[in-house]
């Protein structure tokens, strides 16, 4: 069957070439007799004349002396045909073997009416990246899927996360068909953490290694390894350069032992995990932004070649850059340490409530877009202190070792201590009582200072217990009930407040939260309720 | 139950017999078709690890070895001297089952936090027996049409059981939960040699061809492997085995 089907497609292609009705043919060559071989060797021959085939190779056979193995592409008009190409084995010249596929019935315009680069700016938009004169676009003519053909620009365009070709009418500039050249498959693999814990990571195997990018939750989670380049850093919080592929942290093995690259990626989607989970959301912008953390920028080594803005910033901080970036700080080299309180440093994204922290700035951003100074700036800080510590219980059992939950704030990664306290606010230095708020111009209006305020607040609703400053007792909901006080603060935060919010506010907007969710004279709204009053907020 | 089931057959064909006197039997090749059923029950466990997300989860297969498929057994037999002979019986089995699955699936993002996955699958086993027998003819009179015959030797049971090598299961994000949508299944194989003991009666119409029951116990344990993913595991083969069907001697 196979040959009279052969035979019939040999006669149309020796027929004197298609009408522009023919539909669509791939005409596999597969010889399977000595007969069949001669007739494709004149075929091919004629083709190579007519140039209907040209070489694109002709090397010598490494494995057999004198035999050569020539590979020639199909062409159509002076058009490569994309996908039509054939192999031929010749000794001394003799055709031993002929294997390949070609198209017949090619009827397309060979004159492109777009423009190359018109192509290239359509795909530059379209994936957001610059291609450079070395992948110019290559003028094919292109076998649909859906059948027929088609004069388009191939372009080749290498993002993040893919390396894509791209076909582009050279008649109409639309994108006809695109697909993924790189060869990737998701890969769980083992990962230690900036405390030297073993944890799962959700990493991606790309040729024979693996990289930082999360193809198991639905938005792109990329965790950048930036070796230390401040400046590359800079350029790309600055919009001056985008993220290559090159700079998505990776690992042979997948046994990763980079730490701060670890804990960034694996915290990152664990805190995309509790935002669905418990509230249902999908990523920061609820539409499932790609989330991109940015490890090592710079190196605890080389702490004494920077002044102290850099120092406060990519060492001993962690902060949002918008957008659904994260840029983790490196700590402080081992001997050194801050006061007060003669606490060390370790990277930023050992700490699962800094993560969590700083991917909630992006929750802020797209929803009430909290402005970062005085009040609306503290409880900016507060909402993301409150999340974060809300995540740490989430995953992790409550103690006060690492890696379990309480209610101090960075205390995996500044130790002792860590960097607040939701319970006693005064024993970081910040207040936790409305009345000893600070007014002054530091900080933003003290965004860092005043957040004490509503974290105690936040506190004082789950356990209950009396505030420091005003002894006032609150019934908390309990510490098993914690998530209705979760969704109260998550709910009043990114739906019922205002971009300008007041302590005042975000206590009216809590207490409405907690009546619509539990009622009016719930335990819930009780106890938020007496917890503002606690901290002095009316 | 099996053991009371068992001695209760023989004691039937030996009260059977009893009546008539002690006679040498004239027939020298004695040919039995039966079909039947094989109700013991030869139920076991198989276990094996999933590989998954860096983790093992642990899988664990019960078969209910539940016969409910028919047996086919053919005899011959050879009387050598007086009442004493020997035979071969060879029978074929086929038991259709459901295999319930319980796995253990390691979640993608957390170390020790798996999800149960539950399901069933088909697992047929065949078991194909050659049963090689001393025979004893219970003496009976030449006016007689029962004929009763006791047997038992080694028994060669060859196994052919399906055994469930991998688990398939659904997931999607954020995948606290799987579901089972298939299992994998590779057949075991395995040739084991046991004993058989048993008894058959036949009512013969005329001087050759009657109708019969048999009733076996045959026995043979045989150790499976299934590749390296599932551990190797020992089942018994063969029961009691009970048929009836056309007698023809010579």
């Amino acid at each position: 069957m196979r040959r009279v089907c052969f035979a019939a497609v040999l006669l149309l292609a020796l027929s004197g070439g298609p009408s522009a009705q023919t539909p669509q043919t791939l005409v596999t060559i597969a010889p399977a007799s000595l007969t069949e071989l001669r007739s494709w060797d004149v075929r091919t021959q004629q083709m190579l004349r007519d140039g209907e085939l040209r070489v694109r190779d002709s090397r010598p056979d490494t494995l057999i002396p004198g035999r050569v193995i020539e590979r020639s592409d199909q062409f159509y008009e002076g058009v490569r045909v994309f996908g039509g190409d054939i192999a031929r084995q010749l000794q001394t010249g003799v055709l031993q073997s002929v294997f390949g596929r070609i198209y017949t019935g090619i009827d397309v315009d060979p004159s492109p009416a777009v423009a190359a680069e018109d192509a290239q700016t359509t795909i530059e938009k379209r994936t957001g990246v610059k291609i450079g004169p070395s992948h110019a676009p290559e003028l094919v003519v292109f076998a649909r899927p859906s059948g027929g053909f088609v004069l388009a620009w191939r372009i080749r365009a290498a993002t993040r996360s893919d390396i894509r070709q791209y076909f582009v009418d050279a008649h109409s500039g639309a994108v006809v068909f695109d697909y993924s050249t790189l060869e990737t498959q998701s890969a769980v693999g083992r990962a230690r953490g900036v405390l030297g814990d073993t944890k799962k990571i959700s990493a991606q195997s790309v040729q024979g290694h693996f990289i930082a990018h999360d193809l198991l939750r639905p938005p792109d989670i990329d965790t950048l390894d930036m070796k230390a380049d401040l400046s590359r850093t800079l350029a790309m919080l600055n919009g001056d350069i985008g993220p290559q592929a090159s700079d998505i942290a990776s690992d042979d093995d997948n046994d990763w032992t980079d730490g701060a690259v670890d804990d960034a990626h694996v915290y990152q989607g664990w805190t995309y995990d509790y935002y669905y989970k418990r509230f249902g959301r999908h990523g920061l912008d609820n539409h499932d932004l790609p989330i991109v953390g940015f490890a090592n920028p710079v190196k605890r080594a080389d702490i004494f070649n920077y002044s102290d803005d850099v120092i406060g910033t990519f060492f001993l901080n962690a902060f949002y850059a918008g957008g659904g970036w994260m840029v983790y700080g490196v700590g402080l080299p081992a001997g050194l340490v801050t006061e007060p309180g003669d606490q060390t440093w370790d990277y930023m994204s050992g700490a699962l409530d800094v993560v969590g922290h700083e991917l909630t700035h992006g929750v802020t951003e797209y929803t009430s877009n909290l402005i970062y100074l005085n009040e609306s700036g503290a409880l900016n800080e507060a909402f993301s202190d409150i999340m974060g510590t809300s995540i740490e219980f989430f995953f992790q059992k409550p103690g006060n070792g690492p890696e379990q939950a309480d209610y101090l704030c960075g205390e995996d990664v500044v130790r002792p201590g860590g960097l607040r306290s939701m319970s006693d606010p005064q024993s970081h230095g910040q207040p936790d009582h409305y009345s000893k708020r600070y007014l002054g111009p530091d900080d933003n209006g003290g965004v860092h200072t005043n957040s004490g305020i509503a974290n105690n607040a936040f506190y004082l609703a789950i356990e209950g217990g009396a505030n420091r400053t005003s002894g006032l007792s609150v019934q908390g909901v309990g510490s098993a009930n914690r998530e209705q006080i979760e969704k109260v603060f998550y709910r009043a935060f990114t739906q019922l407040m205002p971009s300008n919010a007041t302590f005042s506010i975000a206590r009216a907007t809590t207490i409405q939260a907690a009546r619509d969710l539990y009622g009016a004279g719930s335990p819930a709204e009780t106890a938020v309720t007496q917890a503002w009053t606690a901290v002095g907020v009316k | 139950m099996r053991r009371v089931i068992f001695p209760a057959a023989l004691l039937l064909a030996f009260a059977l017999a009893a009546p008539a006197a002690a006679q040498t039997s004239s027939a020298r090749v004695w040919i039995g078709v039966n079909g039947g059923i094989q109700p013991t029950v030869n139920r076991f466990t198989s276990e094996f690890d999933i590989q998954a997300f860096t983790e093992s989860g642990p899988v664990s297969v019960k078969y209910p070895g539940r016969s409910s498929a028919g047996l086919f057994d053919a005899s011959l037999g050879l009387r050598l001297w007086k009442q004493l002979g020997v035979g071969v019986a060879v029978t074929a089995t086929s038991i259709s089952q459901s295999a319930s699955i319980d796995a253990k699936i390691p979640h993608p993002f957390f170390l020790d936090q798996f999800r149960e996955v539950t399901g069933s699958i088909s697992a047929p086993r065949s078991e194909t027996a050659a049963h090689i027998q001393v025979l004893y003819t219970l003496p009976m009179p030449d006016t007689s049409k029962l004929r009763v015959i006791l047997s038992a030797g080694p028994s060669v049971i060859a196994i052919d059981q399906s055994l469930v090598t991998d688990v398939q299961y659904a997931q999607t994000y954020p995948y606290d939960t799987a579901t089972f949508s298939g299992a994998t299944t590779q057949h075991a194989t395995k040739t084991a040699v046991g004993f058989n003991v048993g008894g058959d009666a036949a009512w013969m119409f005329t001087h050759a061809i009657g109708v019969g029951g048999m009733v076996r116990f045959a026995r043979a344990n045989a150790t499976l492997n299934a590749g390296t993913a599932v551990k190797n595991v020992t089942v018994h083969a063969g029961g009691v085995q009970v048929g009836a069907g056309l007698r023809l001697v010579f």
